[in-house]
């Protein structure tokens, strides 16, 4: 079966937090379109809304007002039950922070997002090790994440985001934590995944290399979002 | 510069706003206090006021007496009053006979009679406990066949007033009493007070007077002891009977002060449990306070200043609510001993200022002491922002074998402890010792137990369950011990219990071995001439009667009185008595010689055995008696020596009987009751019953005895629940960031809550399994250790699987249970606001 | 008559006694005042037991023993006694006996509706010293009760009992740890007894049945010992039992009565008693007898005699004003004599507050004394404090 891709959008959507000092609105009315196939990516300040931005696009959190859409379908009226469906199937996170499950292994890491999909453990190990083996890193499938470096990490969450071949994968700051050589090999993990056709690719981040790499650039100011064209000049 | 304060008062306003910020960990922190502190004052309280109620009862109408005269061998005759006034000058002399009855209209408690002559009492200036009588009750009380008065406590229980007639269950045969008037008065003392003459008019078990209060002056008593010894009776003063209220309630109340015991080192744990897990929670704000330059001792002493705070709350909410379970627990004490021995039940409840400090001070100091040793550990925080919790993880794991050495070490103490002792403080300073060991065991062992799983199962859910168990152990290992420890004394003490009902009733197979049970109303009036033997021929004419056996008990004629003597004729084809040996050659024996057989009890309390002499002062004097074996008694533990009916007559100046035991022929026992009670109800001085109809009251009253211990296990569910119920917290809250990732990675609520409650369940199971040997080992300490040294008998251990299988299921429902919430709470938000979390 | 009255009243404060005794020891109550217990004895319900009715019933040795049929009756032992070296005592020895119910039979070694007092008390006059003691107890068990043959009355270790199958001589012994007085002393046959009223019916009241049986030996020649202390006083003198028994109540308006034993140096023994009525005037009962030295007796009625105090003592224990000496006056005997306590303090203090003691006769207005009795004072109370402002 060929795939053909997922289309994200926002429709005038907003986002506001209600805190101890009264009512902050992040996102304000922004309407956004991420064709199959896309490499965007989204800058801004610290706090600008990125990761929100991120967030309402995988299905992780709902907007105040607006519609989120996949493939037209929008996710305000899908109940958790089908958004974790969607999660499963479609989307692959990756955190700046990695958020690998401290308990399980490299290769169990992986193995979640297969299982989850309901693919026989034989086939699925088979994959993870091929998966391993292409990124460079078959000698530490049976290591827990504690005893990986901060680059292998990411590396091994970057895997788990797309081992189950979603055709979208959200990556929040991937290199915030990393240095320079261990970013761009991260990076090129998630290129090598996007690059393959209709694999979108949304990635937060605050790196002028990624900028540079990226098809789309987006930057979020007072909560609204501009389109940059990649010369760096706002439109 | 902080260094120069101990406690900067930001740090503690840091320390405090933790808590305000986690109501929850504030109200665990606190219940877990509250729990122990309630469950220590209100068995102490039971205890405290059962005492009291004994001692009561002790001084009821006893007024300025110094001596008191008892039985001893013979029983005193209503002559020995005017003997002792007109022939022995003890002038200030007053007659008591004190029974119990029940009436038709307060079936479930039996009340005091006691009988006295108004005149004598006034000799010693006896108090009326709550006032004198109202109107000419007093003239009445003399005058009027069945006049009774009342204490109020007693009248307001039964809807009574003067002028109303109540009608008897017990003394079988007794009728009506007529109720002339109250004894007014605000105490809450319940008792029926009766003129002498109107007590000894009921049909009684025995005969004579129960004793003779004295007022003496300095040195009567000595010329008065040898005169009244000649006699078979007893002199002494008025305090030995408090010393031997004490014996009698020994029992009781070291059943009690064990049960205490166990709720407070199951509360301290509950305790440490608690303060453990808020300390783990913070410790990345410790690793912060360091870093800004906190010293350790700051550090240290801002954990225990929140601990006070916590335990005062903890403390006072413990108070209160023990004192109010207290006073349902001491209902339920006092009615046991009213139903267990012939003394007053009065209901006195007060609470003593002592006590109230002693439970305050366990609070404090358990939280204290349960709070040192996370304190130490906050203290020892690394000064950084953030520290790794992985890191701390290891740190623990690398603490598993240490900590497992000195669990064994513990326990080796323990053991040396128990086998060395035959005092019950050190033994229940091992049996403490043994449960600490295995608490202290038990996280390591979890964390065993769950690596196994994880490395065993091929299931991904279960290894990643198995793992985040085991991996949180720095936060859940209290909680577990505390569960675990739980879980072991619910199912301990059950299976003591439980072992001691399964001795008791076989027992009562062989003590009650008759079909039906005759009792004469009036065992003085069978004592007489021919009429035992006719009566005999009688019951023995009866149709299906096969066999024929007698009794007869009195109190052990060895001049302490402590214990009992049974006097047994019994039948060829009987059980009596439950020994070692032929019963045949035993019985041949028991007839042939001046042999007894004395129960567990009285061989282990007086240190003799079978070969050894018991020597008893009998109507000719003091005489040997060889003990020809041991015997299996449960009715006193201050010991019963038993011996052939026939031998006993011929030493003992008593004929009477308290029993006799009809055997019926194979399938005629239901002729043998009919025919039984036909003639009882033709003759009218006889009580029929059958052997089974008391077994069931006896395991009845046996069941009703131990439902305080029922308390215990509540209270140790209750502890169980709450412990798991923290540790679940600090298992949620360490891994809502993992759950949101799961989330992200696309699991389902139903896959996340079952993924949960799998979590929750092997916890609770681990803990629960953990618990069955150590609920064994508690059970047969209290068995093998406890019961021998403070009863001196002993009973057969059976382990009840079921029991075992309900506590391992109660562990794991109160997982499950206290899951529940945590687990869908994690589902309520999206998993944006866990992720953000940080 | 007179002791009726008090004996009535004396056991009905022994049922109060015991209650307040019950109740709390040293803080009981005051000891019934006598015109409180007369009031009480006015609704006495008196059905089932008989009745003191027709003259000449007293039928002797059989009625030294008890009558448990009647509601009260007493064997009341006072005397004189001297010592070898002059020191004269005075001493009362009394049994009451007191029904609560007509008699009914019951199952029990303890069951009786008897009760029984008793009183000791001795008067030392050189001492001027006066102790009294007092006991109850029910009549079963052996603890108190009288034997008819031979004749025997006790209570505890207190008891007077023949010394052989005669009534007389009759051996009295009391012995009271508490206030350190003993008595042991033998009462020979002096005169014979002497019916009182009408041959031994005493009225009380004007209606029939209100009335007791009233008999008694006015001089016993008594020798024994006397126990003050421990110290013992070999002691002879004279003796006098009244015995009485009945089922009576007290008129309404008699507020209390004085008694006089008096035995004279010349051998007659004159008893007097005086019914009071509120207004001080005698009751129309009031009488009493002369007994001759040859035993014969007078009687005496209301009109032939009459007594007046002549002297106040207050006791300073209760506040109670007695009157201690007395002129008696029976002009038909020409006796006019003044009658003095041996000692003042004679006041007894117990279940029941009256005076009993000990008492000098002299000629009126002066002279040698001319005997030795007893005197009983009944119904007075402490003076109202409610002097004006």
């Amino acid at each position: 079966m060929t795939r053909r891709g997922v289309d994200l959008a926002l429709r005038a959507v907003s986002k506001r937090y209600s805190g101890g000092a009264g009512t902050g609105i992040v996102l304000d009315d922004i309407d956004l379109r991420v064709s199959a196939g896309d490499y965007v990516v989204v800058i801004g300040r610290s706090g600008s809304g990125k990761s929100t931005l991120l967030n309402l696009l995988g299905g992780l959190d709902r907007p105040s007002s607006g519609a989120v859409l996949v493939d037209e379908r929008n996710l305000g009226a899908m109940s958790e039950r089908e958004l974790a469906t969607l999660r499963r199937c479609q989307i692959g996170f990756v955190f700046q922070a990695f958020n690998l499950i401290p308990t399980l292994t490299v290769e169990e890491n992986l193995l979640v997002p297969l299982q989850l999909n309901g693919v026989d453990r034989r086939a699925a190990s088979a994959r993870v090790g091929r998966v391993l083996h292409d990124a460079g890193m078959a000698g530490l499938q049976a290591r827990f994440p504690e005893e990986l470096s901060g680059g292998e990490q990411q590396r091994v969450a970057v895997l788990r985001a797309i081992v189950h071949e979603p055709d979208v994968v959200i990556a929040d700051e991937p290199t915030g934590n990393l240095d320079l050589a261990t970013a761009r090999q991260t990076l090129e993990l998630l290129e090598s995944f996007a690059g393959k056709a209709d694999r979108s690719l949304v990635m937060a981040t605050h790196s002028q290399e990624v900028m540079g790499r990226a098809r789309r650039v987006l930057e979020i100011r007072a909560g609204r979002l501009y389109e940059v064209d990649t010369r760096g000049q706002s439109r | 510069m902080i260094t120069g304060r101990l406690l900067p008062p930001l740090l503690l306003q840091a320390g405090l706003r933790f808590y305000v910020r986690h109501p929850g960990q504030l109200a665990l922190t606190i219940a877990g206090i509250a729990l122990g502190v309630a469950a220590i004052v209100a068995i102490d309280l039971a205890a405290y006021s059962s005492r009291q109620a004994f001692a009561a009862s002790t001084r009821l109408f006893r007024g300025q007496a110094t001596h008191e005269v008892t039985p001893a061998g013979s029983p005193i005759p209503d002559s020995a009053v005017a003997l002792l006034r007109r022939e022995l000058g003890a002038t200030n002399s007053a007659p008591v006979i004190e029974t119990r009855l029940r009436f038709a209209a307060q079936v479930e408690r039996a009340v005091t009679l006691l009988g006295i002559d108004p005149f004598s009492a006034g000799r010693l200036q006896t108090t009326w406990l709550g006032g004198p009588p109202t109107g000419d009750s007093f003239t009445r009380l003399m005058t009027e066949p069945g006049a009774v008065l009342l204490s109020s406590a007693l009248a307001a229980e039964l809807d009574a007033a003067p002028g109303d007639r109540l009608a008897l269950l017990e003394p079988p045969g007794a009728g009506e009493l007529l109720v002339t008037g109250l004894l007014s008065g605000n105490d809450d003392e319940r008792y029926v007070l009766a003129d002498i003459a109107t007590v000894q008019s009921l049909p009684r078990r025995s005969v004579g007077l129960s004793r003779i209060d004295l007022r003496l002056e300095a040195g009567q008593a000595d010329q008065l002891a040898p005169e009244l010894a000649r006699r078979g009776w007893r002199l002494r003063p008025v305090a030995a009977r408090l010393g031997q209220i004490d014996s009698i309630t020994r029992s009781f109340r070291i059943n009690l002060q064990a049960l205490s015991l166990l709720a407070m080192l199951v509360g301290a744990f509950l305790v440490y449990s608690t303060v453990a897990f808020a300390v783990v929670r913070r410790r990345e704000s410790f690793g912060l306070f360091r870093s800004l330059g906190t010293q350790r001792r700051q550090v240290f002493a801002l954990v225990l200043a929140e601990i006070l705070v916590l335990s005062a709350a903890g403390v006072v909410l413990g108070l209160l609510s023990g004192i109010v379970l207290g006073a349902g627990l001491v209902r339920l004490v006092l009615r046991t001993i009213g139903d267990l021995y012939l003394s007053s039940s009065v209901d006195y409840y007060g609470v003593s200022a002592l006590l109230l400090a002693k439970a305050t001070a366990i609070g404090f100091g358990a939280s204290f002491a349960a709070a040192a040793i996370p304190a130490l550990e906050a203290a020892r925080a690394r000064p950084r922002i953030a520290m790794n919790r992985s890191a701390l993880e290891r740190r623990r794991r690398r603490q598993l074998l240490p900590r497992l050495l000195a669990a064994a070490g513990l326990g080796v103490v323990a053991a040396g402890i128990l086998v060395g002792t035959a005092r019950l403080e050190p033994a229940f300073a091992g049996i403490f010792a043994a449960l600490t060991a295995a608490a202290l065991a038990a996280p390591v062992l979890v964390y065993g137990v769950m690596h196994w799983l994880a490395g065993t199962v091929p299931w991904l859910p279960l290894s990643y369950a198995a793992r985040s168990v085991a991996a949180n152990l720095s936060r859940t290992g209290p909680a577990v011990a505390a569960l675990m420890l739980a879980v072991a004394t619910f199912s301990g003490v059950g299976l003591m219990i439980g072992s001691f009902r399964i001795s008791v009733s076989d027992w009562l197979g062989y003590s009650l071995d008759a079909d039906v049970l005759v009792r004469p109303d009036q065992p003085a009036a069978l004592a007489t001439g021919a009429r035992e033997a006719e009566l005999l021929q009688a019951l023995r004419a009866l149709p299906g009667v096969a066999d024929v056996s007698r009794s007869r008990r009195v109190a052990l004629p060895d001049g302490t009185g402590l214990g009992g003597l049974l006097a047994v004729d019994p039948a060829p084809s009987g059980r009596w008595p439950q020994a070692e040996g032929a019963r045949d050659a035993i019985l041949e024996r028991l007839a042939a010689a001046d042999r007894v057989l004395v129960s567990e009890s009285f061989a282990r309390k007086r240190e003799l055995g079978p070969g050894d002499a018991v020597n008893l002062l009998t109507a000719a004097g003091e005489r040997r008696f060889e003990i020809d074996a041991i015997f299996t008694d449960y009715t006193t533990d201050l010991g019963l020596v038993a011996m052939h009916l026939p031998r006993y007559r011929s030493h003992f100046d008593d004929r009477q009987l308290d029993s006799i035991g009809l055997f019926a022929e194979p399938g005629r026992e239901d002729e043998v009751l009919e025919a039984a009670q036909e003639l009882a109800a033709a003759r009218g001085d006889l009580s029929v019953t059958t052997s089974a109809w008391v077994r069931e009251l006896s395991l009845e009253i046996f069941d009703r005895t131990f439902t305080i211990t029922q308390v215990l296990r509540l209270i140790a569910g209750l502890v169980a629940v709450i412990a798991v119920v923290n540790a679940l917290q600090a298992q949620r809250l360490d891994s809502r960031r993992e759950l949101a990732t799961l989330r992200a990675l696309g699991l389902s609520p139903g896959q996340l809550l079952r993924l949960g409650e799998l979590q929750t369940l092997l916890l609770g199971a681990a803990a629960g399994l953990l618990a069955v040997p150590v609920g064994v080992l508690l059970a047969w300490l209290l068995i093998v250790v406890v019961n021998r040294i403070a009863f001196g008998w002993s009973m057969v251990f059976d382990i009840d699987w079921a029991l075992l299988g309900q506590a391992v299921a109660l562990a794991a429902v109160a997982g499950l249970a206290a899951g529940w919430l945590p687990n869908r709470r994690a589902l309520r938000d999206m998993p944006a606001v866990a992720l953000r979390e940080d | 008559m007179r002791r009726t009255l008090l004996a009535m009243a004396v056991v009905f404060a022994a049922l109060a006694a015991g209650v307040f005794w019950l109740r709390g020891g040293h803080e009981a109550a005051p000891p019934a005042d006598t015109a409180t217990v007369v009031s009480l004895l006015g609704s006495g319900d008196d059905d089932g037991f008989r009745r003191a009715a027709r003259p000449g019933d007293i039928r002797l040795p059989r009625d030294h023993g008890s009558h448990d049929d009647y509601r009260s009756e007493w064997w009341y032992f006072t005397g004189n006694l001297t010592s070898a070296d002059a020191r004269e005592f005075g001493f009362q020895l009394t049994f009451f006996r007191f029904a609560l119910a007509p008699p009914q039979p019951r199952e029990s070694g303890w069951a009786t509706n008897q009760v029984y007092m008793a009183h000791f008390a001795v008067a030392d006059r050189t001492a001027d010293d006066h102790r009294v003691a007092e006991r109850f107890a029910r009549g079963a068990a052996g603890l108190a009760g009288i034997t008819g043959k031979p004749f025997n009355v006790w209570l505890d270790d207190w008891s007077a009992a023949s010394t052989t199958a005669e009534f007389l001589p009759l051996q009295l012994s009391a012995r009271d740890t508490a206030t350190g007085i003993a008595l042991s002393l033998r009462l020979q046959p002096g005169k014979p007894p002497v019916l009182q009223g009408d041959r031994g019916l005493s009225a009380k009241g004007a209606e029939p049945g209100n009335a007791s049986w009233y008999y008694s030996y006015t001089r016993l020649p008594a020798a024994g010992v006397v126990a003050v202390d421990g110290v013992n006083f070999e002691v002879t003198g004279l003796a006098w039992l009244d015995r009485e028994w009945s089922t009576s109540s007290l008129a309404a308006d008699v507020v209390g009565w004085d008694w006089f034993g008096l035995q004279l140096e010349d051998g007659r023994d004159l008893m007097l008693y005086a019914l009071r009525h509120r207004d001080g005037s005698l009751a129309p009962q009031s009488a009493g007898s002369l007994v001759g030295t040859d035993g014969s007796r007078r009687a005496i009625w209301r009109d032939d005699f009459s007594v007046a105090p002549t002297k106040a003592w207050r006791s300073p224990a209760t506040g109670v004003s007695w009157p201690t000496e007395w002129r008696v006056r029976v002009p038909d005997h020409g006796l006019e004599l003044d009658v003095r306590a041996a000692l003042d303090d004679q006041e007894q203090d117990v279940a029941v507050r009256y005076w009993e003691g000990a008492v000098d006769i002299f000629p009126a207005g002066g002279g040698a004394r001319l005997g030795r009795g007893y005197m009983e004072l009944t119904g007075y109370r402490r003076p109202p404090a409610n002097r004006p402002r």
